[in-house]
């Protein structure tokens, strides 16, 4: 939004200020401020710099990695665990 | 909710808490210890938890204090944060078919505890930022930032990025972005 109204400002002024500056300046000028927002939007999305290449084999292999442990069967140490859990609403014990 | 409806839902959650518990410990015989912790814990505190919201993020969080108040413990009792990560480091050099799945894991063991557990609640856990936050019990830009650097110290540590020949592309950075907040 912001980055909208500044270029029709720029735009706006744009024909005016060549005629003063000249047009390899202001080209210069205006590029300048282009990268300086494209750093800007690149941290915001956290990504400083990473393309697009490597963030989407970070997330696929994160993903693995991580898959495969959800894939995993529940051990049963675990699932003897919750079958106790039930066990002590049902009869307290004395023990 | 009856007591076997919160069973179910605890069942349909462990295998989420295993994979999370592995990230902060790195072995399935201490990460099971965590879960069965953690399962101990929620079911104790059950009356707390309100039927229909966030269960998953309920669980993580519980699972997360329980890890973090055993590692001060820990550190009290034996200072060797060097044989943990020793340990956690550990490879199968028999999977050769997973190597490069191992260097991965390596990689990600190298990151700071806390921009790894960002990176895999957000990354890999499927929460959204918001929600990973609440995890964490920090601020909504501290995850951002933590999964951002965590992205970034990996891609270094494995080398992906060349000499320079992908330039930084704001637009396809936009549209690739990996974070799936949708949980």
């Amino acid at each position: 939004m912001e980055l909208f109204c500044r270029s029709n400002v720029l735009a706006h002024n744009y024909k005016d200020a060549m005629t003063l500056y000249g047009e390899n300046t202001l080209t210069q000028l205006s590029s300048n401020r282009m990268a300086k927002k494209d750093d800007e939007v690149e941290n915001s999305t956290g990504k400083p710099g990473m393309s697009p290449d490597s963030q989407a084999f970070i997330g696929l292999k994160l993903r693995e990695l991580y898959d495969d442990v959800v894939a995993e069967p529940v051990p049963d140490r675990l699932l003897e665990l919750l079958g106790k859990l039930g066990e002590d609403e049902k009869k307290p014990k004395s023990e | 909710m009856s007591n076997y409806d919160f069973r179910a839902e605890l069942l349909s959650v462990i295998p989420n808490l295993r994979a999370f518990a592995m990230s902060l410990v790195g072995t399935a015989d201490k990460a099971d210890d965590l879960v069965q912790e953690t399962l101990v814990r929620a079911w104790d505190k059950r009356s707390s938890f309100t039927p229909g919201t966030n269960l998953k993020g309920w669980l993580f969080t519980i699972l997360r204090n329980e890890f973090y108040s055993q590692m001060r413990k820990r550190k009290r009792e034996v200072s060797d944060p060097e044989g943990a990560m020793a340990e956690r480091l550990s490879s199968h050099p028999e999977q050769v078919g997973k190597l490069d799945m191992e260097d991965f894991k390596k990689a990600v063991n190298q990151l700071p505890e806390d921009q790894r557990e960002a990176l895999i609640l957000v990354g890999a856990s499927g929460f959204s930022y918001e929600e990973a936050a609440d995890i964490c019990d920090c601020a909504v830009g501290t995850i951002k930032s933590r999964v951002s650097r965590a992205r970034t110290q990996l891609s270094n540590i494995l080398k992906l990025e060349g000499d320079g020949e992908y330039g930084p592309d704001a637009v396809a950075v936009g549209v690739m972005n990996l974070a799936s907040p949708a949980a």
